[in-house]
């Protein structure tokens, strides 16, 4: 058949993308500690980790606690309780440069830097100190993961499912516009078909976005909220907010093509409506979005691909997942439109 | 039609019923999402985008059947 071969293609990197988003595991990380106050002087502290395997390298972890990439204490006496804890001692110096610090571990398979985990509030301000002299372990980054974020955790993974919507949603309606200016330049209505059509397919991906974003915003941006309650689910984000503005904008365009019956006549309407409302929904999600702080990463000034958003395994499989999702909103377009195209037929023979 | 509602209304119930599973007590599933580093939250994200999908699919079946419906009469 012809024409298959891309249907085929989308169902592999679709699945490609399922089974990779779920298999790569999280980078070893520190999630909590004992006591992250600490004061000057020898302190025992016990660090939770998750996907560390510490159990693997009981005699070969070492660490220090830093500052602006100088080590400021060694970790001593570190021992791994578990595959998820280790405890350890460290003296603390009375004079620091800063408050907030940053715990460094090193295994012989990789590393993890926890940025300003532990807190000094006793120290006395200095601007210069001695580095430390500590040993370190010689480590090899060869483990495979996804970046292992406060709050986000497991969640990072969303990132194939719930953004890829939006994309798709955002080609879909560029097809619309496209259509719409088609058909306004020679009136053929079949342009007008693929130009409602594509909004329809655009709406169901928006609906979807919107859910599953509200899902993801419930447990990370609200995590503190109780569970079943109404709150949370919500954000008060510009660019929430222009998302939902730009998917009332679209139900709109298919109420005004509802109130119209000469076809013509509601063709013409909402194919100039449709080049406005595409316009509309370019301005309220991606540039207010880009003015205002949001929420969302690589907004308030930043590019949306910035080198702190996505890191190299992401882009492994997000990029696929854009390419995935796209390639299957157009064939649920191209469905569509064969089967009003059919439709219309048969009504147009009776 | 019907055999179609059926299978709807079947679908309905085990999603209905998989929500009630374990929620006995709200830290119990607070708990769970949070030790495991919310995975859960990922599957139900996919599940909401598959759902989305074949809903959208099981409609555009019914128009089909309409169709199929006029051309036969």
């Amino acid at each position: 058949m012809k024409g298959l071969w891309w249907k085929i293609l989308t169902v592999l990197i679709l699945l490609y993308v399922v089974i990779f988003s779920f298999i790569v595991p999280l980078r070893p990380d520190i999630s909590k500690l004992s006591n992250t106050n600490l004061s000057i002087g020898y302190n025992t502290v016990t660090a939770t980790g998750y996907n560390t395997a510490f159990d693997k390298y009981t005699n070969n972890i070492s660490g220090y606690i830093s500052y602006e990439k100088k080590a400021i204490a060694c970790l001593n006496n570190i021992k791994a309780t578990n595959n998820q804890e280790i405890t350890f001692t460290v003296n603390i110096p009375k004079e620091l440069p800063a408050k907030n610090l940053h715990l460094n571990l090193s295994t012989p398979d990789y590393t993890i830097f926890a940025p300003e985990i532990i807190k000094v509030y006793e120290a006395d301000k200095t601007e210069s100190f001695t580095p430390a002299n500590c040993e370190t372990v010689n480590s090899t980054n060869k483990s495979l993961g996804f970046p292992n974020r406060l709050l986000l955790n497991e969640t990072i993974r969303n990132l194939m499912f719930h953004v890829p919507m939006w994309f798709t949603m955002m080609v879909l309606l560029f097809l619309s516009f496209l259509s719409s200016i088609r058909y306004l330049n020679g009136f053929n209505l079949a342009h007008d078909l693929k130009a409602s059509q594509a909004v329809n397919i655009g709406l169901l991906f928006a609906v979807l976005g919107i859910i599953t974003g509200a899902i993801w915003a419930k447990f990370t941006w609200s995590d503190h909220t109780p569970l079943f309650s109404l709150t949370g689910w919500w954000a008060n984000d510009v660019k929430l907010n222009g998302a939902a503005i730009s998917t009332l904008i679209y139900i709109a365009y298919r109420i005004l093509r509802s109130s119209i019956s000469d076809e013509h006549q509601r063709a013409k309407v909402s194919a100039v409506y449709n080049i406005f409302a595409f316009v509309l929904m370019l301005v309220f999600i991606m540039i207010l979005p880009r003015i205002y702080d949001s929420l969302h990463p690589g907004n308030g000034g930043n590019p949306a691909f910035g080198a702190y958003d996505l890191d190299n395994t992401l882009r492994m499989v997000f990029y696929p997942a854009v390419i995935g999702w796209i390639g299957l909103g157009i064939w649920i377009l191209q469905i569509k439109v064969r089967l009003e195209k059919l439709n219309n037929t048969i009504n147009d023979s009776y | 039609m019907t055999a179609i509602k059926k299978y709807f209304l079947l679908l309905l119930a085990v999603t209905i019923a998989s929500l009630g599973f374990g929620q006995s007590s709200e830290s119990g599933i607070d708990q769970t999402l949070h030790e495991s580093g919310k995975i859960y939250i990922v599957v139900a994200v996919l599940s909401v985008v598959l759902i989305g999908i074949i809903f959208f699919l099981i409609k555009t079946e019914l128009k089909i059947k309409k169709l199929e419906d006029e051309i036969r009469n």
